[in-house]
This record gives C-alpha cells, sequence and structure tokens, in this order.
C-alpha cells in the first residue's frame, strides 16, 4: 500500500458557534484520485480551504505530503496545486502572460507554458486577454496553470464546472492520466456520474461530518437494491408495480406476473449513485 | 527569506499591469503635466499691471516685526529670515518712540503681532488668534507684499500650533488715503507660489501611488483570487508585500522625481527631501495595505482610501482648532510631512525639523509593523 498524502486526524473547523467541520478523519493515498462529496454546507470546501492552508483549524492534526499544516506551509504548498471553484487569472494578461508568470515562479522552462496551453486546448487562445475568455476557457486555464508544475496533489474544487461535454471528457481523461502517473487528486463536485467514473474512492461529507468512505464499487454493492419493476397489462389497462426480490411474497407476485399475465416490460432497477448519496445524506425526496 | 528572483518577477508582473491600466497612467500623466505648466507660467496677478506680476515691480523696504511676547513661532521664523527683504523682529519695547508714536526711518515698514484676546498657552502649545497688523510707509501698501511672500509660506512650514493668524495692513502715518487692505483681499495668486504648488504636487503623487493605487491593485487582487494563487505559488508572503512596496515606492519616487525636477530642480540634491518622501511613502503605502486587506472589494477599498483622505484633512483641522483633538497631530506622521517638504523647496532644512523626522520614522516604523500583520493575518484569506 503506497504512503498517505493527505492525513487528516478529528479536524474541527468552527466559526464562532457555527461547527462547519466537525472531526473528521481521512487518509488519501498517494495517488489516488479521491472524491469528496457533500451537500451544499456540508464542509466540502472548509476542509479543502484548511488543507491549503488559507484557514487555520480549530482542532486537530493534517498533514499533506509528509509536512504539517499550517505550520509547515510554506515548505508544502510547492508540493500541491489548487484549482478553486472561481477562476483567479490576471484579467488583463493574455493566457500565455498568466501561464508564464507561475512558470518563472516555480522556476520552470518557458516551454511548459505551450505544453500545458496544448493539453487543455488552448494553443489557439493562448495570446488573447483573459477577460475576452469564455468561462470553460478559463476554467481550463487554471487547470493548465495548476498541472504545469507537476505537483504532487491536486486539490480541485468542481473540477469540469462550465466545461462543455467535450472539454470535461478533456479534464476527466487529464486526471485519470494524471492519477496513473501518481498524482494525488482531491476532488469535490456534485456531478455524481463523476465520482462513479473517476474516482477510486469516494468520502461522503454531511454537516460537516463524515458519513461513508469506500470505493465506488463497494458502495454500489452495499448499496444494490434487488428491486424489479414490471409493467403488465390486466383487464386492458396498462398496470405498473415496483417488486423487491427480498422479500417471498413480491417474488411470489413477480412469478405470477409473468406466468398469468401479459408483461409488457420487465426490468431490474439500476444503481443510481445519486440516489444513494441523497439516501445517506438524508436529503433524499420521500 | 526574501529572494530578489522571486521579487523580480513580481515586479515585472506589477509593472506590466501597470501599463495595460491606462487610467492610472493618464493620472501620473496629468500631474506631471500640471508641473510643467507651473514651471513655465508665472502667477497671474489681480492688479493686471503690464509685467504680469505686481510684487515683481516692488522695491524691498526693511520691516520690523514688532511683538510683545516671544513664541516658539517667532523663533523659527528668526532662524529662517530671507537675504531680502531686511527683517528685523524686536520687542516692542525696543522700538524707538517719539511722542507716543514708533520712530521708524522714513522708508521702514512694520508688522505689529497683536494676540487675540481668546489667546493661550496649554501644554506646551499655543492656541487662539494673532493678528499680524501690517502698517506700511506712504500710500501703497503693496511694499510689504515680500514680506508677506516670506512670512506665510515660512509660517506654514512651523504649522504644528494651533494658531490662527490673520493679516491686516494699514499706513503708518494716519493721514495715508489708502484704505486698509485685508486677506480677503489679497489675490491667491499673490499667496500660491510654486514650493506650494510643488509641495502640493508631492502630495497628491505620494497619496496616488502609495495609498489609492496599492489599495486599487491590492484589493482587486485580494477580489479576484489571484492574491491566493501568488501566495501559494513559491513566492512566500513576505517577497509578494515586499515587491508591491517596491513598485509603488518606485512610481512615488519616479512622480516627485520628475515634479521637484520641473519645478524645483535646485532642491533635488537635499537628502531630507528624499528621507521625507520615502518615509511619507512607506507610511501611506502601510495604511494603504491596511485598507486593502480590511475591506472586502475593490470599491470599497477605493472608498475608504477616499475617506482616509478626506477623514484625514477634517481631523487635522479639527486638531488646530480645538485642544481635545491636539493629540491626532501627534500621532499622524502626515503631519510632519507638509512643514518639513515645504522648507527644503525654501531652503536648506535646518536642524528645526531633527524631532519632526525622528517622530516621523518611529510612526512609520510602528505602521509597518501594524500593516505586516494585516496583511499576513487578512491580506490573502
Amino acid at each position: 500500500m503506497s504512503a498517505p498524502a493527505i492525513e487528516i486526524d478529528n479536524l474541527v473547523v468552527k466559526f464562532g458557534r457555527f461547527t462547519a467541520v466537525n472531526g473528521l478523519s481521512l487518509t488519501v493515498n498517494e495517488g489516488e484520485l479521491f472524491g469528496f462529496l457533500g451537500p451544499n454546507g456540508a464542509g466540502k470546501t472548509t476542509t479543502i480551504k484548511v488543507l491549503i492552508g488559507s484557514l487555520r483549524p480549530s482542532e486537530g492534526n493534517i498533514r499533506v505530503a509528509g509536512f504539517q499544516i499550517p505550520a509547515e506551509f510554506e515548505r508544502v504548498k510547492q508540493q500541491f496545486g489548487y484549482v478553486p471553484d472561481t477562476e483567479n487569472h490576471v484579467e488583463e494578461f493574455t493566457g500565455r502572460e498568466n501561464l508564464e508568470l507561475f512558470a518563472r515562479l516555480y522556476d520552470l522552462p518557458l516551454s511548459t507554458v505551450d505544453e500545458s496551453l496544448a493539453r487543455l486546448e488552448l494553443s489557439e487562445a493562448a495570446d488573447v486577454v483573459v477577460s475576452a475568455y469564455s468561462k470553460g476557457m478559463r476554467r481550463k486555464l487554471l487547470i493548465a496553470r495548476e498541472i504545469m508544475h507537476r505537483p504532487k496533489i491536486l486539490y480541485f474544487d468542481e473540477p469540469t464546472a462550465n466545461l462543455d461535454a467535450h472539454s470535461t471528457e478533456l479534464v476527466r481523461e487529464l486526471l485519470r492520466e494524471l492519477a496513473s502517473e501518481g498524482t494525488t487528486i482531491f476532488l469535490t463536485t456534485h456531478n455524481m456520474e463523476e465520482v462513479e467514473q473517476i474516482c477510486d474512492r469516494v468520502a461522503i461529507l454531511c454537516r460537516g461530518e463524515l458519513v461513508e468512505c469506500d470505493t465506488p464499487t463497494n458502495f454500489v454493492t452495499r448499496h444494490a437494491v434487488r428491486i424489479v419493476k414490471a409493467q403488465f397489462e390486466q383487464e386492458g389497462e396498462v398496470v405498473r408495480e415496483s417488486l423487491d426480490l427480498d422479500l417471498d411474497d413480491q417474488r411470489e407476485r413477480l412469478a405470477e406476473i409473468i406466468r398469468t399475465e401479459m408483461c409488457v416490460r420487465v426490468h431490474s432497477q439500476e444503481f443510481d449513485f445519486q440516489d444513494v448519496f441523497l439516501k445517506i445524506t438524508g436529503q433524499a425526496y420521500t | 527569506m526574501i529572494r530578489s528572483e522571486m521579487i523580480k518577477i513580481l515586479l515585472a508582473r506589477e509593472f506590466r499591469r501597470l501599463m495595460k491600466n491606462p487610467s492610472a497612467l493618464m493620472l501620473l500623466g496629468l500631474l506631471s503635466a500640471v508641473a510643467l505648466l507651473m514651471a513655465t507660467s508665472r502667477p497671474v496677478s489681480n492688479k493686471g499691471d503690464q509685467q504680469g506680476n505686481g510684487k515683481a515691480a516692488q522695491a524691498a523696504v526693511d520691516v520690523w516685526l514688532i511683538y510683545d511676547q516671544r513664541s516658539v513661532w517667532l523663533d523659527h521664523l528668526a532662524e529662517n529670515l530671507p537675504d531680502s527683504p531686511t527683517i528685523r523682529i524686536v520687542q516692542r519695547d525696543r522700538v524707538p518712540i517719539e511722542n507716543g508714536t514708533w520712530k521708524l526711518p522714513p522708508q521702514d515698514a512694520a508688522v505689529e503681532v497683536v494676540y487675540g484676546d481668546e489667546f493661550e498657552t496649554r501644554q506646551g502649545s499655543a492656541f487662539g488668534k494673532v493678528v499680524l497688523n501690517g502698517r506700511y510707509p506712504g500710500k501703497d501698501a503693496e511694499v510689504l507684499a515680500p514680506f508677506w511672500d516670506w512670512f506665510w509660506p515660512a509660517l506654514t512650514e512651523y504649522h504644528t500650533q494651533g494658531l490662527r493668524f490673520e493679516q491686516s495692513t494699514e499706513p503708518l502715518n494716519a493721514k495715508a488715503t489708502d484704505a486698509p487692505t485685508s486677506l480677503e483681499d489679497t489675490s491667491v495668486a499673490d499667496l500660491v507660489t510654486n514650493e506650494l504648488i510643488a509641495t502640493m504636487l508631492l502630495l497628491i503623487v505620494m497619496f496616488f501611488a502609495c495609498c489609492h493605487l496599492l489599495v486599487s491593485f491590492t484589493a482587486q487582487d485580494r477580489e479576484r483570487g489571484t492574491l491566493a494563487a501568488l501566495v501559494l505559488s513559491p513566492a512566500n508572503t513576505s517577497e509578494i508585500l515586499l515587491a508591491k512596496f517596491i513598485f509603488h515606492l518606485l512610481i512615488s519616487l519616479g512622480g516627485c522625481l520628475a515634479i521637484v525636477a520641473i519645478l524645483k530642480p535646485i532642491v533635488l540634491t537635499q537628502p531630507v527631501l528624499w528621507l521625507v518622501i520615502l518615509l511619507t511613502s512607506v507610511g501611506l503605502m502601510c495604511v494603504g495595505t491596511c485598507i486593502a486587506t480590511l475591506a472586502k472589494t475593490q470599491a470599497s477599498a477605493a472608498l475608504l482610501a477616499l475617506c482616509y483622505m478626506l477623514g484625514g484633512t477634517v481631523l487635522f483641522y479639527l486638531a488646530t482648532k480645538f485642544t481635545a483633538f491636539a493629540f491626532i497631530k501627534q500621532l499622524a506622521f502626515e503631519n510632519y510631512t507638509f512643514p518639513i517638504l515645504f522648507a527644503t523647496m525654501n531652503r536648506p532644512v535646518s536642524v528645526f525639523h531633527t524631532p519632526g523626522l525622528i517622530t516621523m520614522l518611529a510612526l512609520v516604523g510602528i505602521w509597518i509593523g501594524i500593516a505586516r500583520s494585516c496583511f499576513f493575518r487578512y491580506g490573502w484569506r
């Protein structure tokens, strides 16, 4: 098993009387693509702010890339990249100028600027001022900036927000590639499909507390439902029934429907991460 | 640890940003243009004489400055007497008297210092009204003009006391027919000198470059999140703050250099001038940093900077009028800027200003501590 890239032990963040994060403990391994989910106000962004050193925790012990946060902030900050949920470019500069500034700060050769721009398909817009960029282009420029110095850990707040279908796929592919190269990716998103598709592990946070942390496969196994939805004709009318196969009487009802009635459609219900998320966080509509 | 490479990169960023911000450049250009126009023109006289400057035509007469009670401001004037006109500062009982009236040489004028009824001295500071009663020989009050031209700027240098000065003139000979003139009748052009304009322009440049521009750029960085991006890069917080300070200091020094070079190039070599500009600029940058870090948005930061300037002016006025506010002047480094800058514009600065410089240095030092603490604690978060 690889060494932990992020270790959070009993993190508590309070704003006055309000507790935003309450006793969060979490370990993210090196090279892992980790999804951090939760409804609005669950404490996701607060946790990321603590991890990047922008917010001081009220309690708890945090280690990132082996360094203590916030005590060793100056040493650890070169090890990570942070893609916030809002763009923070110098609007008057071109895309290239924005990246060149950071290439110089990281002491990188300027050729990495072109490489990053090409990787996010921004080469053609490189010499256009950022104020003329679309939201999606700004987002991609932000990602290009943060991957330029090949950080060990990448924090993503909503990585595919404002991106079109093609760019979304491009970014997901990039994330998989970076993770395969050993970069630890810690992302928050509301896109359940994304979590299911790309994350190695997922943690669900609700009201500042960790509810569950597992692989998407285990989530599917644990929360899989054995429901069959049958649609059939009965006395000239279309009837729909949902049958739980874990219950004996409902299994018998299904057999009866199939044997006696004229079935129009029978299908099993697929696992839905969105439903699981809503159920776990207690936000499902009843 | 401060790395020069990082400072260079961050400085280049700030300069490139300024180049892409035409409004800031336009204001700097405007101030330089005002200085240039001032340097190449002469004050307009309200007398409408053909020479353009009525005062220049006046022959300087010797003036007796007569007082009852010696004060610190009189000591200051005595230390800064001009080459022309000749001014004698004498106590009233030493003025020769004949038949109950002053017996002065025929062409000499007198200026009598009269303290108002409410004049008093408290805690080492003087407060109240002082009337300067100018008595001129003959019928033309303009013979006193060279004296007033020296007196008001010299007095302005020494403005830390809570005194209100008023000027009036009347003929020495009661039978002279010229009507008495007061300060209200004096042309503004007669009072405003290039030295005064230069000092005001320097203050505007310093405020603009070190407070307004710094507040605007820093608050914008903070609001957009670019400051956070820089802090998360290898550049550390001290380097970012230092680069900002160096950038705005260079603009301030450049602007001041241009204005002084245009209006009064002879004082360019005065170290005290640059020391005061440096201290004031650093002090204003510290104030600006605090404003930028405590304001939530760029708009509110710009408004706060304006309030700082206007509020400061009102407080200074109150401090000269009311004893309860007098302490404000002792706590503000800006209090020392104007008199010392104005003094350097007129002549080499005397030892008289050393305590002011030391106090200023101490106050700016305190501001540096406050600004650093503010920026480190709230600057990018």
